[in-house]
């Protein structure tokens, strides 16, 4: 009888420890994602050095036009985009100082963000997004995301002026990995820059 | 003989009573028939050169009239930047500011539209070559490759419409060539603490009134709207210092005149003891005054507040003439007497100081005429005053007011004479020293800068210093004003300064120009582009061909086909068909009527050459095309407005010595009359001098009066048909004279305006000279005569 009874105990023991083991799991996988899990996983890797392919849907053009380069990005307040092919273009955003040069303008020009509130968000939707900066994002845009952990989508709907232009930036990602970015503008057009670990041949390009 | 008393008293009381409400009826319909204008550049307008005019038109009309800089300094960027929000919006829409602006704000869409709409007919971007297949290819690529960059939403907004990014460019004319930092869309200096705005008034500072009105909105404004602890509001300005400076002069005025008349009173009540005197004593001194403002009034139209105050003061020197025939009364004989007696002594010193000052009547500036015209009118009233009028009113039989120690004082004056001597040696050494010495820094003789004149305290200018440079907005200093017969002609004349312009520019002589052709071609050249235009088909087929390679669609620039052919039917525009708006206003002040002529200007940007610009300009040898230089303008004006006075002055005084040479006969006894004068007003110059004074204008007419007063104190005492112990009397009313004159330039010197405190200080020191060089040689005149 008391073996019984002990034995009966155990497993109901067992049982609830499993029970509440696998609930608690379970929890972890129910449980909605926010905004700041998602900018706190991307918040842990300081730097990046990606390439990107980026496509551009227009509604005046007859097919969408496409770039390559690489984008580099070191936190808090650095983001650099490099476009190689076809047209080269050098455009990077220190802080509220950004520097851009072509081909056309071999000479680089400095802009301050601050005198171009629509460019200060763009910049911003990408920079604060790789920072995980909410602070940041949260002066220029209401976010929200959808999707899991694996695979979140966090919406970017501007707030100031640059909602003149722009509908929504969204940030598409796995974990603390950045795969696209896609600007939505008003009028229908929209950009897609896919983020894309470089291969050797584009890194070389890159230096 | 002695009539009734009382029948007697009861008929002079009623004449009394008529011809004081006489004279107080004149003076109310003299003041209020005669305009006072209390604009400085009304002041020193002088017409003559069609620089001059410019110049005053400027100043009065011109841009820099109508700036007010507003800044709000709080204690971080967040507090001023909404503070500079709030004012902005409770600004925007007052019916006297032109327009307000606090950060980049943007054409109006009104004005978008009219600059797109134009800009083939604006812009001197293109040729025919654009619109050929080459260029059109050239184009597209070009757009392409916008499209690829970061920057693409942008360039995008105007490609269907215009490829050729004609209209960039002619928008890029309207943005400003500097532009402070932005916080939040809103201007913020380096500090990041002081929010900057500019307003643009309606009204120039020709319109004071106009102008105070809005300041006082500004300042409500502000109070009401933006006021939050911690944040201050600063405000400067041409309107802003104008309507300070006007303030400032009127409650001075106020205060300075009661403030006198006190003085006068309290001194003469000390010394006459019968309030008959103290009041019949101010009476030449006022009808001076109402004299003086009547002619001015009469031969200029109006009276300048500082004519008012200054002439008012310099009346002073009517008080003399009573209290000289008020000190010379004596029992027995009756005050018409009395002034018979004292007559051509009275007479002389009259006609003297009337030459002094009428010297100026006659000068070309409108400010020192006026001085004159009211200094000898108001004399002249002052001296018929004391002897027609005055006698009348005063009661029958008046005690001598002479105190006993004034008798006795001759008798001391020829002693002391080892002490005379030295006073007299003493005068004379400071005025040697004086142009040997440099009392350091170094100290010219002359100041002819305009800045010691005004009455903006130097905090002020430092803000606005500060908002200047927040706001990158330097002053306009250089201007080359064009001038032509209507509208068009002004525009087609700047327009072919153009080219020049461009050469300075590219030589580094200037820093950029704005010129009204900059932003509206005259309608010939917008024509002679209309021309150019090509035929909308064709192009529409040529780009047909050329899209093919691009990946553009085909029906994408249908809206540019559409627009070449709406600008070939255009009518050119005229500075009436500017929407309003920021650029309309600086249409309206680069481009505007004076009189008959319509005037183009062009600002100069430093930092500039003026030599070399001022060698272009000139080397064109054109009467129609002026460059100005608005600050050197105003100081050399100044200049020779000072030269002016120091010649009059001269003139003056040696038409003086002649009168003086002529009336009293003997050499020596004219020479004696006019060397307490002499000794006076160079000894007050040398004083000032190695005091670190330089002299203005302003002094140089004070030294007038001195000179004028110093006058007056020796001719009575050396006046020889001198009654036996007369000299006492003398002697007690030049005291009395002295003291009441200098009371009042005294308050004067206390004054905050530069100007009158210049002309209490010189007074009270000549005075105080006067004084002691007049007691000083009266020993030895006596002894000579």
């Amino acid at each position: 009888m008391k073996n019984r009874s002990r034995n009966f105990t155990i497993i109901m023991v067992g049982l609830s420890l499993t029970i509440v083991s696998l609930s608690a799991c379970a929890d972890e996988d129910a449980r909605v994602l926010t905004v700041g899990d998602v900018l706190g996983a991307l918040s842990s890797i300081p730097e990046r050095r990606d390439c990107f392919i980026e496509s551009k849907h227009m509604a005046l053009l007859i097919e969408p036009l496409k770039s390559v380069g690489t984008l580099e990005f070191s936190s808090p307040s650095y983001i650099e985009k490099r476009t190689l092919a076809p047209e080269p273009e050098y455009f990077a955003a220190e802080n509220e100082q950004l520097t851009v040069q072509d081909a056309r303008n071999p000479k680089p020009r400095i802009l301050q963000l601050a005198s171009y509130p629509p460019l200060q968000g763009l910049v911003t939707a990408f920079r604060g997004s790789l920072a995980g900066d909410a602070v940041a994002l949260g002066k220029f845009f209401e976010s929200s995301i959808q999707g899991t952990a694996a695979a979140w989508s966090l919406s970017l709907r501007p707030k100031n002026d640059l909602k003149k232009m722009l509908t929504s930036i969204e940030v598409a990602g796995s974990g603390a990995m950045v795969r696209s970015f896609t600007v939505r503008e008003n009028g229908g057009d929209y950009s897609v820059t896919e983020i894309v670990p470089c291969t050797n041949e584009q890194s070389s390009n890159a230096r | 003989m002695s009539p009734n008393p009382l029948a007697l008293r009861h008929s002079v009381t009623r004449h009394q009573l008529l011809s004081l409400l006489l004279f107080a009826a004149a003076t109310a319909a003299v003041f209020t028939l005669t305009p006072i204008k209390t604009d400085m550049s009304v002041f020193f307008a002088r017409g003559d050169t069609l620089a001059q005019r410019l110049l005053a038109d400027e100043l009065l009309a011109g841009a820099s009239s109508r700036i007010v800089l507003i800044g709000l300094e709080g204690p971080d960027t967040e507090t001023a930047v909404a503070a500079s929000r709030a004012l902005y919006a409770a600004l925007a829409d007052h019916p006297g500011i032109a327009s307000i602006r606090n950060g980049a704000q943007e054409l109006s869409d009104a004005e978008r539209d009219f600059l797109m709409r134009y800009r083939y007919l604006f812009s001197a971007q293109w040729t025919a070559q654009s619109f050929s297949r080459d260029g059109l290819r050239a184009a597209l690529e070009e757009q392409l490759r916008k499209l690829r960059s970061t920057f693409a939403p942008w360039a995008k907004q105007t490609l269907a419409v215009d490829p050729l990014d004609q209209f960039w460019r002619v928008l890029s004319q309207e943005v400003p060539h500097t532009a402070p930092t932005l916080a939040d869309g809103v201007w913020i200096d380096a500090t990041g603490r002081l929010a900057p705005l500019v307003a643009q008034l309606r009204a120039g500072t020709g319109d004071l009134d106009a102008q105070e009105r809005v300041v006082r909105a500004i300042n409500n404004a502000f109070d009401i709207q933006a006021s939050v602890p911690g944040v201050r509001l600063h405000l400067t300005g041409a309107p802003v210092f104008a309507t300070q400076s006007r303030a400032m002069i009127r409650d001075e005025v106020t205060w300075l005149s009661t403030l006198s008349t006190i003085l006068v009173m309290g001194v003469l009540w000390l010394a006459l003891r019968r309030k008959e005197y103290v009041l019949l004593g101010s009476l030449p001194l006022l009808v001076g005054v109402v004299a003086g403002t009547a002619a001015v009034g009469a031969l200029f139209g109006s009276v300048h507040g500082i004519t008012l105050a200054f002439g008012a003061t310099i009346l002073g020197v009517a008080i003399d003439y009573p209290i000289h025939l008020f000190a010379h009364l004596t029992p027995g004989e009756s005050a018409a007497a009395t002034f018979r007696r004292l007559w051509p002594t009275l007479l002389l010193v009259c006609v003297t100081t009337a030459v002094g000052y009428g010297a100026m009547a006659l000068s070309s500036f409108s400010g020192l005429a006026q001085l004159g015209v009211f200094a000898i009118a108001g004399l002249v009233a002052a001296v018929a005053t004391t002897g027609l009028w005055l006698p009348r009113l005063l009661s029958a039989r008046p005690p001598p007011p002479v105190p006993r120690w004034a008798a006795a004082a001759p008798v001391a004056l020829h002693g002391a004479r080892a002490a005379r001597i030295a006073i007299l040696a003493t005068l004379v050494a400071l005025i040697a020293a004086a142009p040997l010495i440099d009392p350091g820094d170094p100290t010219p003789w002359w100041n002819d800068d305009i800045q010691s004149l005004n009455t903006v305290s130097a905090d002020q200018r430092a803000a606005d210093a500060r908002l200047r440079g927040a706001l990158g907005a330097p002053s306009v200093r250089h201007l080359i004003v064009v001038s032509g017969a209507d509208e068009q002609d002004a525009l087609m004349k700047s327009e072919a300064l153009l080219p020049l312009l461009e050469t300075l520019q590219r030589d580094g002589a200037i820093a950029g120009f704005d010129a009204t052709a900059r932003h509206l071609p005259s309608i010939a050249t917008q024509q002679a582009r209309q021309r150019l235009l090509p035929e909308a088909a064709r192009v529409e087929v040529d780009l047909a061909q050329v899209v093919t390679a691009f990946p553009f669609r085909l029906d994408t620039f249908a809206p540019f086909i559409a627009d070449l052919k709406a600008a070939s039917a255009l009518t050119p525009a005229r500075v009436a068909d500017a929407p309003p708006g920021v650029m309309k206003l600086r249409l309206d002040t680069l481009l505007r009527q004076v009189g008959d002529q319509w005037l183009a200007l062009i600002q100069l940007r430093d930092p500039l050459d003026p030599a070399r610009v001022a060698a272009a300009f000139a080397g064109l040898q054109r009467d129609d095309v002026v460059a100005l230089d608005l600050q050197s303008a105003t100081a050399s004006m100044l200049r020779d407005y000072r030269r002016e006075a120091v010649r009059w002055a001269a003139v003056g005084g040696m038409v003086l010595w002649l009168v003086l040479a002529l009336r009293l006969r003997p050499l020596g006894r004219a020479l004696f009359a006019a060397l307490p004068a002499a000794l006076a007003v160079a000894g007050t110059a040398a004083a000032l001098h190695l005091a670190g004074v330089s002299l203005t204008l302003f002094h140089v007419v004070a030294l007038l009066l001195v000179a004028g007063l110093a006058l007056d104190y020796a001719l009575f005492f050396f006046r020889a048909d001198a009654v036996p112990n007369d000299h006492g009397a003398t002697l007690f009313a030049i005291i009395v004279c002295a003291i009441t004159t200098a009371a009042v330039f005294c308050a004067l010197a206390a004054s905050s305006v530069p100007i009158l405190t210049m002309l209490g200080v010189t007074v009270t020191l000549g005075i105080a000279l006067t004084f002691v060089a007049t007691l000083a040689l009266a020993g030895f005149a006596r002894s000579t005569l």
